[in-house]
Formats: C-alpha cells, sequence, structure tokens
C-alpha cells in the first residue's frame, strides 16, 4: 500500500516539466545580460537574454528583463510585447504591471476596454487560470487519488477509515472531471484568444483586406489587438474596445 | 579770291568727316503690314544722307498709283543736324497673299545701300477700307492689353503668374487715366493680385516685333485649384488715347485727338494638369512645390505639470496657405492644446514664400520617458516630377519628477479588468534570478498519449483486485477466509432469529437453534455432548473470558425458559443484540 503511493509520486516526479538542460549555460547568459544592463548597454544586453531564449527555454523574469531595455531604448512596441509575454507566463507579477504602466502611459493610443458581463469575465478568468499542462498534471494526479483511495478502501477495516476513503475518492473523481474540462476549456481559450502587438508607427485599420477598403481608424505602435481570422498577408484584429478590422500582418507581431 | 576759295575747299574738307562719322540708314516704311484688296498702301524709302540714283524696287503685285514724291527736310536743333531724304509711293495690290516688296537702292558717296524687303499681308476686300489716318483705328491698333500666363499647363496648386501689360505704340500716347470696367475674377483659383503702387514704371519693348512702351498693370498668382480647363476672365479697361492727328494748330505743332477705347486681354485658358497618382505617399496632403520641414521641442526634461512646445515647422516656396499641416501624435499621458498657427508667408510674382509653422503646448502628467514620434510630411516638385517625403527626428522628453502612482489609477480606470496597485514610484529595476521552462512544451493534455496515462492510472484498480485475489488463493491464509466465512454464518445463524422477532416463541426457538449451530461448528460439538458443563470446559480451554461464558450460557437458559414461559418484546430484543455481542466476543477471543 505504502510501496504503491511512493511508486505514484515518484512516477509524477519523473514526468515533471522538465528543466531545461544546459542550465548553467542559460543562467550565464542571463547574468551577463543583467550585468550589461546594468551599465546601460541595453542592446547588448538584449543580444544575450536572445540567446538564451534561442536556447528553448524561456521565463517571465527574462521577457520582463527584454521589455525593461526596450524600453530604456525608447522602443515602446517592443517594450510592450516582451511586458505581454511575461505577463503571459506569470499573470500576477506587479512589478511587470507596474512598469508595463510606464509604457502604456507613453503610447498614443488610448483603448478603453468594453463593459464585461459577469458571465463574460468568468469565462475568460476560468481560461486564465492554469497552464493547459497543469491542468492535465492536476487531472491525471487526482485520478491517481482516486485510484489509490479506492484500494485503499478495500484495506481498511475501521468504518471511519473506511468513510474517509470513500469521501475522498468520490471527491477526486468530481476533482479529476473539473481538472479536465479547465484544461479543455484553457486550451480552446488559447486558441481562440491569440492577441499581437502594433509595430507599425501609424497604421490604418480597413473595412476588409484590401488596400482599396475603407480605412476605418488608426492604430498606433504598442496596441495590443486580439487576433481573429487572416486572408493572404492581412489579418481581422478586435480591440479590447471592441472595434474590429483588417490589417497587414506585417505591422502587427503575434505574441 | 582764291583764298577764299582755299578756304571754302579747307572747310568741306573738314565738314566731309563729320557728315562721313554718322552711319547712313536707308530703311522703309510701309503705312500698313496688312490690308484689303481694295485699299491702298503707302511705302517711304527713308534715307539719312543725302544719295543719289535711288532705284525703287519693282513692287510686284502692285500697280503704282503715284511717286516717287521726293521729299528732304532739314534742321538744326542746338547745333546738331539732322536730315531726310524720304521716296513715297502709293501702291494698290493687284492680288491676294503675302506680297514682299523688294529692296531700292541708294549711293551715298560712291557707296550702294539697300533697304530691307517688306512684307504686306493682301486680304480679301474690306468693306470700308481703314483710312490709315483714321484715329480709331489707330489707337486700336497701337495699344494693347496683353494678359502674359507664365505656364498655361501647370500642375493643380502649382503657382502661375499672371501680368497684365498695356503696350503703347510711339505713335500715341496715354497722358489721362484709365477706368477700369471688368476685373477678372478668379474662379476655381486661390489668387493673390499684386497691384503695381504709386507711379507705373514704363519699359521699352516689343510687340508683335515691333517696338512699344509698356507698362506692369498688375500681378496676379493663381494656384489651380481644380484639374482640366479653367479659363482666366478677361481684364478690360476704358482708355483714354490721345492721338495725332495730321492738323497742325497755329504754331505749326500737330494737334491730338482724344479717343476713348475699351480694350480687353482676351479670355485665356489653362489647362490644368492632376497630380499623378502613382507613388502618391499616404500623408500627402496637397502641398505642391519646394519645402523643407522641421519638428523641435522647446526642452526635453522637466517635471510633470510643468509644459513644452512642440512645433512643427514647413518652410519654402509653394502653396503655403493652402495645405494642413502634417498632425503629431502624443503619448497618451500629454496633454495637448490647440496648436496655435504661424504664418510668415509673402506673395511674390513666383508664387508664396515663407513658413507655416504649428506650436503645440503640451502638459505631461506624469513622470517617464517619453518618444515622440517622428513626423513625415509629403510634397509634390513640380520641377522635378515627383513626390518627396521628409521625416523628422524623433524627440525624447524625459519627465524627472512627477507622479507615477496617477498613471496607475487612470490605467485600471481606463482597464478595468487590469487594477494595478503599483507600490513603486519607481519604474522597477530588472529581475536578477530566473528558472527555465522549455518554450513550446509539446502538446500533451488531450493527446492519445495523456489519455493512456489516464487510463493506465484506472487499470491498475482491476489488477490490484486481480492480483490480490490470487495472492489470497494461493499463499492461503486460510484463518482469514475461515473469519469472513463465519461472520458470514453468524449473520445466517442469526437472520432466522431475526425474522422471528415479532413472535417470541419462535425467536426463542431459532434463537437457540443458531447458538447450538454457532457451538458446534465453533467448539466441534455435537448436540448430544452439549451440555452447561461440557461447554463451560472447552470455552476455558480455548481462553474465552469468564465473562463471556456466562453470558453465553446465560443466554442458553433465557432460550431454554422462554419455551415455557412467556417473554417481553423487550426481552426478545435485548437478547438479539446479546446474542450478537457474545458470538463476536467468541470469535473475536479465538483469533
Amino acid at each position: 500500500m505504502m510501496a504503491r503511493g511512493l511508486y505514484l509520486l515518484v512516477f509524477i516526479m519523473f514526468f515533471a516539466p522538465q528543466n531545461g538542460h544546459g542550465q548553467g549555460q542559460s543562467d550565464n547568459w542571463f547574468d551577463q545580460g543583467n550585468q550589461l544592463y546594468k551599465n546601460e548597454q541595453y542592446n547588448e544586453a538584449i543580444l544575450r537574454w536572445e540567446a538564451v531564449l534561442e536556447s528553448g527555454v524561456h521565463s517571465a523574469a527574462i521577457y520582463y528583463n527584454m521589455a525593461n531595455a526596450y524600453y530604456h531604448l525608447n522602443d515602446l512596441a517592443s517594450s510592450i510585447y516582451y511586458y505581454e509575454k511575461a505577463l503571459a507566463l506569470s499573470p500576477g507579477d506587479v512589478e511587470i504591471k507596474a512598469n508595463r504602466a510606464y509604457v502604456q502611459n507613453a503610447l498614443i493610443d488610448v483603448i478603453r476596454e468594453q463593459p464585461k458581463t459577469l458571465f463574460q469575465k468568468w469565462d475568460e478568468a476560468s481560461g486564465q487560470l492554469l497552464s493547459v499542462n497543469t491542468w492535465a498534471w492536476l487531472g491525471l494526479f487526482f485520478m491517481g487519488l482516486f485510484v489509490f483511495v479506492a484500494i485503499s478502501f478495500n484495506l481498511v477495516e475501521t468504518p471511519s477509515a473506511k468513510r474517509l476513503s470513500f469521501v475522498t475518492g468520490i471527491l477526486s473523481v468530481i476533482l479529476f472531471t473539473g481538472s479536465i474540462a479547465f484544461g479543455i476549456k484553457t486550451q480552446s481559450y488559447s486558441q481562440n484568444y491569440r492577441w499581437a502587438i502594433v509595430f507599425s508607427q501609424e497604421m490604418s485599420v480597413r473595412s476588409g483586406p484590401r488596400l482599396s477598403d475603407e480605412a476605418l481608424f488608426e492604430l498606433h505602435a504598442g496596441t495590443k489587438v486580439r487576433l481573429l481570422q487572416s486572408q493572404d498577408e492581412w489579418q481581422e484584429v478586435e480591440l479590447a474596445d471592441g472595434r474590429r478590422g483588417w490589417v497587414s500582418s506585417n505591422e502587427i507581431k503575434t505574441l | 579770291m582764291r583764298v577764299m576759295v582755299k578756304w571754302v575747299f579747307y572747310a568741306f574738307v573738314l565738314m566731309i568727316p563729320l557728315s562721313l562719322g554718322a552711319q547712313v540708314e536707308f530703311t522703309a516704311k510701309v503705312s500698313k503690314k496688312k490690308l484689303g484688296l481694295n485699299e491702298r498702301l503707302r511705302i517711304d524709302f527713308e534715307m539719312n544722307q543725302d544719295g543719289d540714283n535711288f532705284e525703287p524696287p519693282s513692287f510686284e503685285g502692285f500697280r503704282v498709283l503715284g511717286g516717287p514724291n521726293q521729299s528732304i527736310s532739314n534742321s538744326w536743333i542746338n547745333g546738331k543736324r539732322s536730315y531726310s531724304k524720304t521716296y513715297s509711293f502709293f501702291l494698290a495690290p493687284l492680288k491676294k497673299g503675302v506680297i514682299t516688296i523688294g529692296q531700292a537702292s541708294i549711293e551715298v558717296d560712291g557707296e550702294r545701300y539697300k533697304s530691307l524687303p517688306v512684307e504686306v499681308v493682301v486680304t480679301e476686300a474690306v468693306e470700308i477700307p481703314k483710312d490709315g489716318n483714321n484715329a480709331d483705328y489707330l489707337a486700336s491698333e497701337n495699344v494693347h492689353l496683353v494678359a502674359e500666363v507664365s505656364n498655361t499647363n501647370p500642375y493643380l496648386n502649382e503657382a502661375i503668374t499672371v501680368v497684365y501689360k498695356l503696350y503703347v505704340s510711339n505713335q500715341v500716347s496715354i497722358t489721362s487715366n484709365w477706368r477700369e470696367i471688368d476685373s477678372p475674377k478668379y474662379a476655381d483659383f486661390w489668387s493673390q493680385t499684386l497691384d503695381q503702387k504709386g507711379q507705373l514704371q514704363i519699359y521699352e519693348g516689343q510687340y508683335r516685333g515691333e517696338d512699344y512702351r509698356y507698362v506692369v498693370l498688375r500681378t496676379a498668382v493663381l494656384y489651380p485649384q481644380k484639374t482640366g480647363e479653367l479659363s482666366i476672365e478677361p481684364l478690360t479697361l476704358d482708355v483714354p488715347i490721345d492721338v495725332r492727328s495730321n492738323r497742325r494748330d497755329f504754331f505749326g505743332r500737330f494737334m491730338t485727338t482724344r479717343v476713348n477705347k475699351t480694350i480687353s486681354a482676351g479670355r485665356r485658358t489653362i489647362n490644368v494638369k492632376p497630380l499623378p497618382l502613382e507613388n502618391r505617399p499616404e500623408d500627402f496632403t496637397g502641398a505642391v512645390g519646394f519645402f523643407d520641414f522641421d519638428s523641435s521641442i522647446s526642452r526635453s526634461e522637466l517635471d510633470a505639470q510643468e509644459s513644452l512646445e512642440y512645433s512643427v515647422t514647413v518652410r519654402g516656396e509653394g502653396n503655403l496657405k493652402l495645405f494642413e499641416l502634417p498632425k503629431p501624435q502624443f503619448p497618451n499621458a500629454f496633454e495637448v492644446y490647440e496648436p496655435a498657427r504661424n504664418d510668415k508667408i509673402s506673395t511674390r510674382t513666383s508664387g508664396m514664400r515663407g513658413s507655416v509653422s504649428e506650436v503645440y503646448t503640451l502638459v505631461p502628467q506624469n513622470q517617464g520617458t517619453y518618444p515622440l514620434p517622428p513626423l513625415s510630411f509629403s510634397y509634390f516638385d513640380p520641377n522635378l516630377e515627383r513626390y518627396i517625403t521628409k521625416t523628422t527626428q524623433d524627440h525624447i522628453v524625459s519627465v524627472i519628477n512627477g507622479p507615477a502612482q496617477e498613471s496607475a489609477q487612470q490605467n485600471s480606470e481606463r482597464n478595468e479588468t487590469n487594477k494595478v496597485v503599483v507600490d513603486t514610484d519607481r519604474f522597477s529595476y530588472i529581475k536578477l534570478q530566473s528558472d527555465w521552462y522549455a518554450k513550446n512544451p509539446a502538446p500533451w493534455f488531450g493527446t492519445w498519449a495523456y489519455w493512456r496515462w489516464v487510463l493506465g492510472l484506472l487499470i491498475l484498480l482491476p489488477m490490484w483486485f486481480i492480483i490480490s485475489l490470487i495472492r489470497n488463493r494461493y499463499l492461503g491464509d486460510t484463518a482469514s477466509r475461515d473469519l469472513r466465512k463465519r461472520k458470514r454464518l453468524i449473520a445466517q445463524y442469526l437472520s432466522q432469529a431475526k425474522a422471528e422477532q415479532q413472535n417470541p416463541t419462535a425467536f426463542y426457538a431459532a434463537l437457540e437453534r443458531s447458538l447450538h449451530l454457532f457451538l458446534k461448528a465453533q467448539l466441534k460439538l455435537e448436540t448430544s455432548g452439549m451440555s452447561k458443563e461440557n461447554i463451560r470446559a472447552l470455552m476455558t480451554q480455548r481462553k474465552v473470558t469468564q465473562d463471556a461464558i456466562d453470558r453465553l450460557i446465560g443466554l442458553i437458559e433465557r432460550c431454554e425458559r422462554a419455551r415455557y414461559a412467556p417473554t417481553t418484546a423487550v426481552d426478545v430484543q435485548n437478547d438479539y443484540n446479546e446474542a450478537q455481542e457474545v458470538i463476536a466476543l467468541i470469535n473475536n477471543t479465538k483469533r
């Protein structure tokens, strides 16, 4: 019984998110970048950090650092782009949000968010709660717990222990179902809610995917847009205030 | 006498070079260059030296009506001699067309001089033959109003100049002021007229190859605002003209006649080309000319709530008043006031020249570094015939002291889900520690691999049951198997009794039977050997507690008694429970 629990634990540990190999090299480059940032050599610092990203690993911290460096280089669009990337990995970080507010002040566009119903808020929050893989692991964990408890139900004799394992079993089935449901929800959220940052200094948002289509309004560098459908070199986007239109894909950068 | 002749000779010798010093001029002049078939023409051959052997031309195509008439005038004015000798002919044309009157020749001091041939146009017969001396005719022939257009095929918005010139020949004069009857309105143009101020300047010039005097009445600078054929309305003047008549007054001077003539500079048509569509920059707002473009800020470092000025300037030559300056975009944390416009434009005959600028007052609200994006300005260069875009450099404004907190509040106001509580008043420093995660984790959730894991866990459950079953069978712990059997038996023994609880007699019979069966199984006793002493002895031997034994015996006794004496429902319930407990006790002891 004990051995079985241990086995499950080892089993989860073995498949836990892999820490990238060559971690030492990443840390080394990251520290070099930090040192260059301290010496106000922002371009060089960004080059170091980009080398880390190219090695296939990332983190909220490195995106945040890059965003700060771009802010010092007065490249607002890149700065916002990396703050958003950092926030995607670490949604609750206060420092990231505070520094992003500085950059947002310097942007030209102010997009007022459309008020949302409570349901819409829940809907969006549920899609951002945890990452898909975390939900996957939770689902697997509760499945394992259920199996474990179901077996122990047959082994314990005292009525109170039996009651406890029964309740735990029922709960873990419910939690397993919930994890799977949230996983599916998060997966569809990340497929439906794709974002991009405007990189062009000034661009027209048009009513259709042609240059001849009417220009509806202008957007400026650093504005965040949601991606909808696309055709050829054109991308339909939606702003936080609900306005929609088509832009050239070259003028925005997908997060 | 002889001496006197000698002196006269010397005087003549001295005078010859004087007369030879003046250049010989021999010209042919016609009274009109264009005449009807039924009109007459007078031609004068004039020389300024006394010539001999005059040979007139053949006058082919003309009939000589009169001539040659010779006239000589010789005058001394202020010691200066002017001399002219003229041979005149009156001619009548014989045919229509352009007729050339050939050269006449004259001999002066042994040299032959020739006049230039003269071309005369002979048209169809006119109704009233023009009298070369008619004052009206002379006035209309000798005064002309001309509108000179600098460019009749300009681009849209390209400056053109219209100069109105009044040509007056030497034969007539204008001594009093004219009146403007109709001044042109330049519809479809942006126009500015530059009127000559004060005394008109008189210039010498040519009009259709003849010498004239002219004055510039007015200059208009026009910027076409429409493409296609545009017409400029004529300028019409009522001019009093003094014409010399043939009559002379008492003192021998020519008398002049004043004629009022309405003269008009003809209607001009201008063909305006549209600006080319290809390569037209998106930010083109209609500027045509040659420009410089610049932007500047009054200061680059300041505190929040202080103001700075941002100015956009276009300087150069072109339609400065006719286009919009590019509108700059400012960071949203700046309060922006309406721009003040500054025009410094002077209009010359070549067009407008100067500078136009707009000055924006900006008040930053929060601290931070704010790059002001570069501005671009496009114009069309009509000389190069292409568009030119000029871009300013970007400016960076550092707001050193000021609230950062407010920015976050503003931010949360405009972005409700994004409530940021900034506890730092400064731009935070970078993070120095980092964990690393794989950048593109392979999709796992929802894949077949993932569901195999879930199923794998689930399958552990039946596997465990099968394994434990097999283990129990082969590694046999019979005791535990019997225990389960016994438990099942107790339930079986007592089930009969339980069913009969409503009927005490039947209940006790069943209970006794059950206890007997239990003891039979437990102590391996036959019903015959089931005396109380026997039971007690065997129980004690099996280390069953005395208390449990007493309770069992008591129960058996009560069962026996109940066969004869009636009992209550309470007893039944108590005894049933007692039986359960006792059986459990004895069983436990046995383990």
